[in-house]
């Protein structure tokens, strides 16, 4: 980890220079790499440097370097081993680039010389000290800093095998039902056709193909209009309301069979075909939630050609529940295709989604509206997710990205605060960029993402 | 005049028609109306009341556009023309603080969690329907063929 050196008062080394390099400075010169000093070794030298760099190395029980202090111009190197009196390097220092040193012998003083050098260099070895221990704290945060980062990559990777190993839990039973429900919906559906009458098997075809295609509204209305119009029970008209029965054709039917009878028939094969209908809709859609959970799964960074509308509406497809109480206003741009990891894409969209949507309906918004949009711009592609639900308060505006930063804290819809952080971390890995804008009824974040040209 | 009626909302079409199925043996004795949302629904019963029917149970999803299902069911407990409506949360995705307000402010009979099994939520409507029937006063013969026997058997021990 490199560390920016701490420069001393100019002035103290200027007089210290003149007081005691100048008269009897001798100099050397480093190349980039070169040894100063090795660890343990023997030096009763005091060191300034005049130009370049050198830093200094402890080499840990693994084999692994790291570096202990830096110094630059008008520093001094072997503080430690020459005013201690250990009269040894207590690290490896090495030439960062091409330096060079004055330096002075502790042999060449006598005895008062030595401990008027103590006093006039007191501040250096005082600055010196405090320096190291700055350094050891530095050293302490960025560790716990990376310790942090380890448990959220850890807690984020454990959620994604948890996801995946749902996934694959639900794999064969999901496609165990989408399988069956197709092949057993063709049957049913090829066996009526040749068993049943036209009229009776045209209600099951459309049952079938379209579902339920009037609201309850409306077949409340046309209830009404049948029982008015044409005398009719009630729980007779809301029938042929509901397979939406042309009323002209009433007249075919009378006298020849039994209302009732064939009312009752032609519902039941309709709401049979709705049946059908619903559940092969039902199994597709739990087909596709299942994969795109999968695509979501941390152990797949597999990067292909992709376009990222399609991700996006993906990400809407899995939070369709979410979404379902807004209004979606997408408009995906000529885009062209990205060289990405499907999933943390997915994942990217999900994250900002979801919290738009949890923040229009907490808030109650009137009339919640999510816009989407993409585009591209020279060299990146843009993708602009935005709501009209409240702002975010500027002194969060900073956070937002932080781990464990959350402002869902309610009940059991709480958050790990990992979201965004999560987002952060993706764009960053795509090397792009970030932004979000927030005032009353517009929150936008607005991510870029360079094409990879090569 | 007079009429029963059952009342269940969710936005949804498929989950009403799945609901539909499960509520057909009432079909014969009392009046099964499926609405979109909640506004729909508080129309429809506000009709209902106005021909002077009777709004016996009124189940509602949560999770709507518009209204939610806890605001509406609250409302409906607040209306003094539904004193005696037996309400029903049947949801999948209430938190902890959406089931304290169905029970404290809307003041719920029942609730049924997405997806539920058929029988038992027949079994519930039945013993619903029958605790209003019986709360009501009306004659409860005229509904012999729907009316959970348990529920019935429990009232007239404790009333005769």
């Amino acid at each position: 980890m490199p560390v920016s050196p701490a420069h001393i008062d100019p002035d103290i080394v200027q007089r210290l220079w003149a007081k005691y390099f100048q008269p009897s400075a001798r100099e050397l010169v480093l190349e980039k790499g070169e040894f100063l000093l090795r660890q343990n070794q023997q030096n009763k030298r005091l060191f300034l440097v005049l130009t370049g760099e050198v830093a200094g190395f402890l080499e840990s029980e693994s084999g692994n370097r790291h570096e202990m202090f830096r110094s630059a111009q008008k520093m001094f190197v072997g503080v430690h081993s020459f005013f201690s009196e250990s009269f040894s390097a207590y690290a490896d220092v090495i030439a960062l680039q091409r330096s060079t040193l004055s330096y002075i012998e502790y042999d060449s003083f006598t005895q008062s010389e030595q401990h008027t050098l103590i006093e006039d260099f007191a501040p250096v070895i005082v600055h010196e000290l405090s320096a190291r221990q700055r350094f050891t704290q530095n050293m302490m945060l960025a560790k716990e800093s990376a310790l942090k980062k380890l448990y959220l990559t850890e807690k984020y990777a454990s959620l994604g095998q948890m996801a995946a190993g749902l996934a694959h839990e639900l794999n064969n039973a999901i496609g165990v039902i989408n399988g069956n429900s197709e092949w057993i919906a063709n049957e049913v559906y090829e066996y009526f056709r040749n068993t049943e009458i036209e009229t009776i098997f045209s209600y099951f075809d459309r049952g079938f193909k379209t579902g339920q295609t009037l609201s309850s509204q409306e077949v409340r209305q046309k209830t009404r209009q049948m029982t008015e119009r044409h005398k009719m029970p009630a729980g007779a008209a809301r029938k042929l309301a509901q397979i939406d029965f042309d009323a002209h054709k009433l007249s075919q039917f009378s006298g020849v069979m039994d209302l009732d009878e064939i009312t009752d028939r032609m519902h039941h094969f309709w709401e049979m075909g709705v049946a059908i209908h619903d559940i092969l809709l039902a199994s597709k859609h739990a087909v596709h939630v299942l994969q795109s959970i999968k695509q979501l799964s941390v152990s797949d960074q597999e990067r292909s050609l992709l376009n990222i509308n399609t991700t996006l509406t993906e990400a809407l497809t899995l939070l369709r529940n979410a979404t379902r109480v807004v209004n979606v206003d997408f408009r995906p741009g000529d885009l062209p295709e990205l060289h990405a990891n499907h999933g943390e894409l997915v994942q990217m969209w999900v994250n900002i989604i979801k919290n738009a949507c949890e923040s229009m309906s907490g808030a109650q918004t009137e009339n919640p509206t999510l816009f989407i949009e993409t585009g591209r711009k020279r060299n990146a592609v843009w993708v602009k997710i935005a709501n009209n639900g409240p702002c975010i308060p500027k002194e969060f505006l900073q956070q937002v990205f932080q781990p464990n930063f959350t402002t869902k804290k309610d009940g059991l819809s709480f958050g790990l605060g990992l979201g965004l952080a999560i987002v952060q971390r993706l764009v960053d890995s795509y090397n792009g960029r970030i932004e979000v804008k927030s005032v009353p009824g517009n929150t936008a974040f607005e991510i870029r993402i360079p094409i990879n040209l090569t | 005049m007079d009429q029963l009626y059952i009342v269940y909302v969710d936005d949804q079409r498929e989950i009403l028609s799945t609901l539909e199925k499960d509520l057909k043996l009432f079909e014969a004795h009392v009046r099964l109306e499926a609405c979109e949302s909640a506004s729909e629904a508080m129309q429809l019963i506000d009709e209902l009341d106005r021909a002077g029917d009777h709004l016996a149970v009124l189940i509602s999803d949560h999770i709507m556009p518009g209204q939610s299902g806890i605001d509406f069911l609250t409302a409906i407990n607040n209306d003094g023309r539904f004193f005696t409506t037996k309400k029903v949360l049947l949801t999948g995705q209430a938190t902890h603080k959406d089931t304290i307000l169905a029970i404290n402010n809307a003041r719920i009979e029942k609730y049924i969690e997405k997806p539920w099994k058929s029988k038992e939520f027949t079994e519930s409507i039945q013993q619903l329907l029958t605790q209003f029937i019986v709360a009501n006063g009306i004659d409860y013969t005229a509904y012999q063929a729907i009316v959970h026997q348990p529920t019935l058997w429990a009232y007239l021990q404790k009333n005769t």
